[in-house]
């Protein structure tokens, strides 16, 4: 649902970055989205498309790496992967999982000139 | 030639399973690669540990409000401002109109309406920026109303000390497993209300059980705000929240 506000600070964060590391545009970037960080893939990609229209990421490519989530029980500490944040420990039946990975929401790499 | 990126390649290649690294063709001469590994929220969250520093300097409780419209949460915010017997300052995210902000000035306290438009959420710029004109009382209790949306706020830190989540009897049980990321992003739910138990199918425990399968450590309080029964037990937690904050504030400028 926030996807376009997230857009935009993608591209906030990749003009600043522009600045730091002295480059003119983005040809490409590598994005992490964790399954529990609320962003619909798909409105990502068209929200980027239109907010970085005019920005240094004009036409960029978008690839986007998708983390399943993973969970570690506190009970009896098993880890396994876990398709909600309400999911159950498969061995204890516990609900009280800790979350490792899926909240991802990151720009891991840039492709720049 | 592919139409999608203009790369030159034939058509057949896949542009949704490029993983890492694997789209050689667009590495010529001229490009270089940079890792970053950068939050695409950190921009928000470094102003809200801005606005934390500040509330916790200050020794204002600031408690960011969540909920889907219509839960009651301006109601319990006017029962609350007239018993809780603290200073209060309040900011109220709505997409459009002030008439919340209204209702709660008409209470006599300070308050800082902020439309966020087509925004579904607030965020912690533009809450800093609402603190500065605002100047809350210090110390005292700083109620950040948001939007009403239960997906988008769970993400944005706004500085404050904990989300309250407000769920009213008249929406489902089920609310806690179908919007998981508030109820796991908020420390205290409060069942709204109560008064239309007898009028409406809503299991409070199994509400309860569900809240907490999605967070173990959630605290649950129960009031009808129109009534003022259970505003007690709010008013207590209020208290002692903001009691703590003051304590943890002396503490830190020694």
């Amino acid at each position: 649902m926030h996807e376009l506000s997230v857009c935009e600070g993608m591209v906030q964060l990749l003009e600043e970055q522009a600045e730091v590391q002295g480059f003119e545009r983005v040809k490409a970037l590598w994005v992490e989205i964790g399954r529990f960080s609320c962003i619909e893939v798909e409105a990502l990609r068209f929200s980027f498309e239109s907010v970085a229209r005019d920005s240094i990421a004009e036409g960029a490519l978008l690839h986007i790496e998708q983390v399943p989530g993973q969970a570690e029980c506190s009970e009896c500490k098993a880890s396994f992967e876990v398709e909600e944040r309400y999911a159950q420990c498969p061995e204890c039946g516990s609900f009280r999982l800790h979350i490792l990975c899926g909240d991802e929401l990151r720009i891991k790499e840039l492709e720049v000139i | 030639m592919c139409t999608y990126c203009g790369c030159g390649e034939p058509d057949s290649h896949d542009h949704h399973h490029h993983g890492h690294h694997s789209h050689e063709h667009a590495s010529d001469e001229n490009t270089r690669h940079i890792k970053i590994e950068m939050d695409i929220l950190s921009r928000n969250n470094a102003f809200a540990a801005a606005n934390r520093d500040y509330f916790e300097q200050q020794g204002i409780l600031a408690l960011n409000l969540v909920s889907s419209p219509g839960s009651g949460k301006t109601t319990l915010l006017i029962k609350t401002i007239e018993s809780l017997g603290l200073p209060v300052a309040v900011i109220e995210g709505d997409q459009q109109t002030s008439l919340d902000a209204e209702r709660i000035r008409q209470t006599g306290v300070p308050v800082q309406q902020i439309n966020t438009g087509k925004g579904c959420h607030l965020d912690a710029h533009m809450v800093g920026h609402s603190v500065e004109a605002l100047a809350p009382a210090a110390p005292g209790v700083l109620f950040i109303e948001n939007v009403g949306n239960l997906v988008c706020p769970a993400a944005f830190d706004l500085g404050e000390a904990h989300k309250v989540v407000i769920l009213s009897v008249t929406e489902g049980e089920d609310k806690p497993l179908k919007y998981p990321d508030m109820f796991h992003a908020s420390d205290l739910m409060i069942i709204n209300k109560t008064d239309l138990l007898p009028h409406v199918d809503f299991d409070v425990s199994r509400c309860i059980e569900y809240a907490r399968r999605i967070n173990p450590d959630i605290e649950v309080l129960q009031l009808s705000a129109t009534t003022g029964d259970g505003l007690d037990g709010w008013l207590g937690w209020i208290r002692e929240q903001a009691a703590d904050t003051v304590e943890t504030s002396q503490q830190a400028a020694g």
